[in-house]
């Protein structure tokens, strides 16, 4: 009797080995310099666009927030990953879960490569709950700058790439799955008018319903 | 891959002789973005806890090349990235390390179309250990610049077997970069007897924790 539970719980630990917890990590260092430009939809790189429809120009300079969702299908990218699992991040930060470029974890996510490409500064593996090695998944990075700890509070620059799949590998392999399928990270600022305009057109509406009065 | 070592000084005082062995050796690492399990086993002070990825490595690989380091507690790879600046260090750089001193291990990355090679200079340990391994997944390498296997050679007596659990090693293949698994049998190695290059190391992971007893010295 005792074998017997022996053998199963050893063909337990087997299974669980067999299908070890799934990990990736973000990098794409291989798309720097392979002249993917904005609209690229895999092999993409950090772009950064002064407005919409402004200029885009390849960030080579900025080092940026991001954040990363995933699911099981493009459909379902959706669930936020802690991309800090060290706890890094300090004081505001602390539980954003999500590399910040004035943080030990977003320090030259962008200007350590140079080339448009992500760097993890501190390279790590990133393992989506519950999910084992050789299964397929679907992330959305969601790319922001300014001070704001979450990509939905962002007043800066901010875009995401459309999902993209990756397959995880074992833990201990080193050959894991990294980001450069994705497509172009474009982060483009929200145009809002000048203040001083906003005052112009105010004292314009103003003249004209005086004048409209006094006829 | 070639090693070389030189008697440096002998000190003579009575009949007591202390012998400081330095040597180096050339480890090839493969091209094109793929892995080569790494060991050092030579040190720069005899402390055999001062070597650094500069004194090690150095920075002559080509740019973006990475080294990754396990993490026994995270069970999980972490990695450095050799940028213009030099290696990057972040949460990484103290597992790196660790695991660049005499008896651990890394992966290298180089990305390129030429292979190269670390040369690898230093003093040869001359001691004895009973290094501790822990249950699960760990890399470890003999921490003299002696080539071997793991038992046969290099004395690790793996646990005996509990049934179905059993001490397992993995020693990385670079031509079709995976592992090969060798799982303990009781009596003897599946795929044989781990063989440990000079440079290499392996992925160890008893069932159970264990100890390690190792040692070299000079005659």
């Amino acid at each position: 009797m005792k074998k017997l539970a022996a053998s199963i719980l050893g063909i337990c630990s087997m299974v669980a080995y067999v299908h070890a917890q799934g990990s990736f990590i973000i990098d794409s260092s291989v798309n720097g310099g392979t002249g993917s430009g904005p609209g690229a939809t895999t092999g993409g790189l950090v772009w950064l666009q002064s407005s919409v429809g402004g200029p885009t120009n390849l960030d080579t300079t900025t080092d940026i927030n991001l954040g990363v969702l995933w699911g099981s299908s493009a459909a379902t990218a959706t669930t936020a990953l802690n991309i800090d699992p060290l706890g890094l991040n300090t004081g505001a930060y602390a539980s954003s879960g999500n590399w910040i470029a004035s943080q030990a974890t977003g320090q030259l996510d962008v200007t350590g490569y140079g080339s448009g490409a992500l760097l993890d500064i501190n390279g790590n593996q990133y393992f989506p709950p519950g999910q084992a090695a050789g299964t397929t998944i679907f992330l959305v990075l969601q790319g922001w700058t300014g001070n704001s700890a979450t990509f939905a509070g962002a007043t800066g620059a901010s875009g995401q790439t459309a999902p993209f799949s990756i397959v995880l590998a074992a833990n201990n392999s080193p050959v894991q799955p990294d980001v450069h399928t994705m497509g172009a990270l474009v982060l483009t600022s929200s145009a809002v008018p000048e203040p001083s305009i906003l005052a112009l057109s105010g004292i314009g509406a103003a003249a004209l319903m005086l004048v409209r009065r006094k006829k | 891959m070639a090693v070389a070592a030189g008697l440096l000084s002998s000190q003579a005082q009575s009949n007591v002789y202390s012998a400081n062995v330095v040597g180096y050796y050339n480890a090839p690492l493969t091209n094109n973005n793929a892995f080569t399990f790494f060991a050092n086993q030579l040190d720069l002070d005899g402390s055999g806890t001062n070597n650094t990825v500069n004194t090690v490595i150095g920075t002559n690989l080509p740019l973006n090349s990475k080294i990754l380091a396990w993490n026994t507690g995270s069970q999980s790879f972490q990695s450095i990235t050799l940028l213009a600046s030099g290696w990057t260090s972040g949460a990484a750089g103290p597992t790196v390390k660790a695991a660049l001193q005499p008896g651990g291990g890394v992966f290298i990355q180089v990305p390129g179309a030429n292979p190269t090679n670390v040369t690898v200079v230093g003093n040869v340990l001359q001691q004895t250990n009973k290094t501790p391994v822990i249950a699960g997944l760990q890399v470890v390498s003999y921490p003299f610049p002696i080539s071997g296997g793991l038992t046969t050679n290099f004395n690790y007596i793996p646990n005996a077997n509990n049934g179905a659990s059993h001490d397992v090693g993995q020693t990385w293949n670079i031509g079709s970069q995976s592992y090969t698994t060798h799982n303990w049998l009781g009596t003897q190695w599946s795929a044989g007897d781990p063989q440990l290059p000079i440079g290499t190391c392996l992925f160890l992971k008893p069932w159970t924790a264990n100890t390690w007893t190792n040692g070299f010295v000079v005659q």
